[in-house]
């Protein structure tokens, strides 16, 4: 187990080496000298070749490349163009809503799984049917759809939770500490966890229908094993680990922001950050945005297959 | 004479599918003593697992249903008793062992906790005791460092090993009868010689009654007491095997007899199939399974199935062809030649 945790350790390093060389050529490739955008429209000459200099732009790309490695390995992302403010200190002001809400939207899809081994269980009567028609038409409906309508029922129209905007205060970064920090959250992360917990439900059904007609589940009622552990031991346990993997790669995604949701809520977190950001060409921002969701997205991947190689002994031992 | 385990009359298991009712097992009776072994042969699709199945109330329903019929064990139905009761008798009582040992086992739980966890259930031992019962069984069924290995998982053992595990845990609580449903097809040669002695070697010890489920007529004449030869859901015959391999009496024993490599053949000798398709078992004809294939068919065969008939104390058969007309047509077949065990 641990060689295993070892390994992918090793591989992540290779991964955000990765990661840095693609942002960084994005930078570059992107079409404009910086230093014409920070020197203003009627710079001179001059000034643009100084400011180059002082961005070390003249130097040779690998040069540029080492001192922009050099400076994410300080903690240093650089400074927005649009608000001359340190990208760090912008993350870190994102960073604690986005975590908030992709926790409490996961915690929301995890429903999902009961759900589905329900339906799986009662194949084909009518509470299947019903929970597999409500999944698959909520799955297909598009979040920002989704969004404007919670917004209008909920905020608008019953008035009874507030529709845009973070608030109030946080215990532990993300766990909510008043009623004004949670009634922020409700929508958007009610929004984003129901579209989950349809496709999770829907995943964790076609996950238990074959692992019950599997022949080591026959093996356990050939055993004289009582229904509840057919179910609950042998089936749950191999059942769940698609579903797992699933659920924990959508934890990493939402780390990374969830732009449409936080965009149409105007939650300030990383995704709204980033939107904004790409709208007013602030590169730094961007950049920034996208190496922290990166990161997560990657840790978070590790995260799930370290879970994976903790419930199947398959992967524990290869 | 020997205690009777199971008495299983006028059997009926049927699948309600889309395209129709299929008749999977249809009036199957037979009988199981202590020590004896039955063996049930027929190809895919003639009902012997769905036998074993409906023996084991693990038939999947939907779609199957048993229709009809009794299943007593020790003077008790087993289709009369309820879910509980059944459970508590499935794994304790009647133990089966599976076609493919790759797959039968849980992947994610060690051998031991598999063993262990059916003599928790029916033995209520705690868990200290039942592992090392499991240590022992391990070693009983021929598992080298038992100590070392009911700490593994299945990925980490061969087929033939998951085999003997699955015979471990299938004799875990002693039952009295033992359904093996075709151990060894998945398996290589070698490994199903040393399978079969294991479960030779268990009913010994624990004077279980087995029925031996398979395809392999070597492996009936070697393991098995009796044998109950079944196609299209029914029996067509049975009785004790020398019985049935030196005086058989159904035109398809004498075809599935007739199929085997015979060792006293010197010259190369093509093997003679049973022609036709094996049937359509939504499609079966009112009568006799086999008519349509039958090189002896007569009119009557198709519209109706004959009555058991016994030739022998023992050994019956279910042929619309005279007694006199039969004995005249065997006469003229090549006789069985019992293979030289491997």
């Amino acid at each position: 187990m641990y060689g295993y945790i070892a390994r992918r350790l090793v591989q992540l390093v290779f991964v955000l080496i990765g990661v840095s060389i693609i942002t960084f050529l994005i930078m570059f490739l992107i079409p404009g000298n910086p230093a014409y955008l920070l020197a203003g429209k009627n710079a001179t000459p001059q000034r643009v070749a100084e400011i180059s200099v002082e961005l070390g732009l003249n130097k040779p790309i690998y040069v540029q490349y080492g001192r922009f490695v050099d400076r994410l390995v300080h903690g240093n992302f650089g400074e927005s163009y649009q608000f001359e403010r340190p990208v760090r200190q912008m993350l870190q002001s994102a960073i604690p809503n986005t975590a908030q809400l992709a926790v409490a939207a996961v915690l929301i899809e995890l429903l999902g799984i009961p759900l589905g081994i329900y339906s799986a269980l009662r194949q084909y009567t009518i509470w299947d049917s019903t929970l597999t028609t409500t999944a698959l038409i909520i799955w297909g409906i598009p979040v920002f759809v989704l969004a404007v309508f919670m917004q209008y029922v909920f905020g608008v129209y019953l008035g009874i939770l507030p529709f845009y905007g973070t608030g109030g205060s946080t215990f532990l970064w993300v766990i909510p500490a008043d009623w004004n920090n949670l009634s922020h959250l409700i929508l958007p992360a009610v929004t984003l966890g129901i579209i989950e917990v349809a496709y999770i439900s829907y995943m964790q059904r076609a996950s238990m229908l074959e692992v019950i007609r599997s022949d080591y589940v026959r093996t356990a009622r050939a055993k004289g094993l009582p229904e509840r552990s057919v179910i609950l031991k042998h089936s749950l346990k191999n059942a769940v680990i698609p579903v797992l993997t699933i659920a924990g790669i959508d934890l990493g995604a939402l780390m990374g922001g969830a732009i449409l949701t936080e965009t149409v809520f105007s939650r300030y977190g990383v995704g709204l950050m980033v939107y904004n950001a790409i709208n007013a060409r602030d590169l730094p921002v961007v950049v920034g945005g996208v190496l922290f969701a990166t990161f997560v997205y990657v840790i978070a991947n590790l995260v799930v297959d370290l879970a994976y190689a903790y419930i199947d002994p398959r992967i524990r031992y290869e | 004479m020997a205690e009777r385990l199971l008495e299983v009359t006028d059997l009926s298991t049927h699948f309600f599918t889309y395209a129709g009712e299929v008749k999977a097992v249809d009036g199957v009776s037979f009988t199981l003593d202590r020590d004896e072994t039955l063996g049930i042969v027929g190809e895919s699709g003639s009902g012997k697992t769905v036998t074993a199945m409906s023996v084991m109330r693990l038939i999947p329903d939907p779609p199957g249903r048993i229709v009809g019929g009794t299943i007593v064990h020790k003077g008790r139905d087993l289709l009369a008793v309820s879910k509980e009761e059944m459970s508590d008798i499935r794994g304790n009582d009647v133990a089966m062992i599976f076609q493919d040992p790759m797959t039968s086992l849980n992947p994610v739980f060690k051998i031991g906790d598999q063993i262990a966890e059916v003599i928790r259930r029916h033995q209520g031992k705690s868990k200290r005791e039942s592992w090392k019962m499991a240590v022992d069984l391990l070693a009983k069924v021929g598992i080298p460092d038992p100590e070392e290995r009911v700490n593994q998982y299945p990925f980490e053992y061969s087929g033939g090993m998951r085999q003997r595990a699955m015979i471990a845990m299938a004799i875990s609580c002693n039952p009295d009868i033992l359904i093996a449903d075709e151990p060894t097809t998945a398996l290589d040669v070698t490994i199903q010689a040393q399978i079969m002695d294991v479960i030779r070697e268990m009913q010994a010890q624990y004077h279980s009654g087995v029925i031996m489920i398979t395809h392999d007529l070597g492996v009936v004449a070697q393991m098995a007491d009796k044998v109950m030869v079944m196609y299209g859901g029914r029996t067509l015959e049975d009785g004790p095997v020398d019985e049935v391999y030196y005086n058989a009496h159904h035109p398809y024993t004498w075809g599935l007899l007739g199929s085997l490599p015979r060792l006293d053949e010197t010259e190369k000798q093509r093997l003679t199939p049973i022609e036709g398709q094996p049937p359509n078992l939504l499609l079966l004809p009112a009568g006799c399974p086999f008519s349509g294939r039958c090189l002896y068919e007569m009119p009557v065969c198709a519209g109706e199935f004959p009555a058991l008939e016994m030739v022998e104390p023992g050994h019956g058969v279910h042929c619309w062809i005279p007694v006199a007309e039969r004995e005249k047509i065997r006469a003229g077949l090549p006789q069985f030649v019992h293979r030289v065990p491997s």
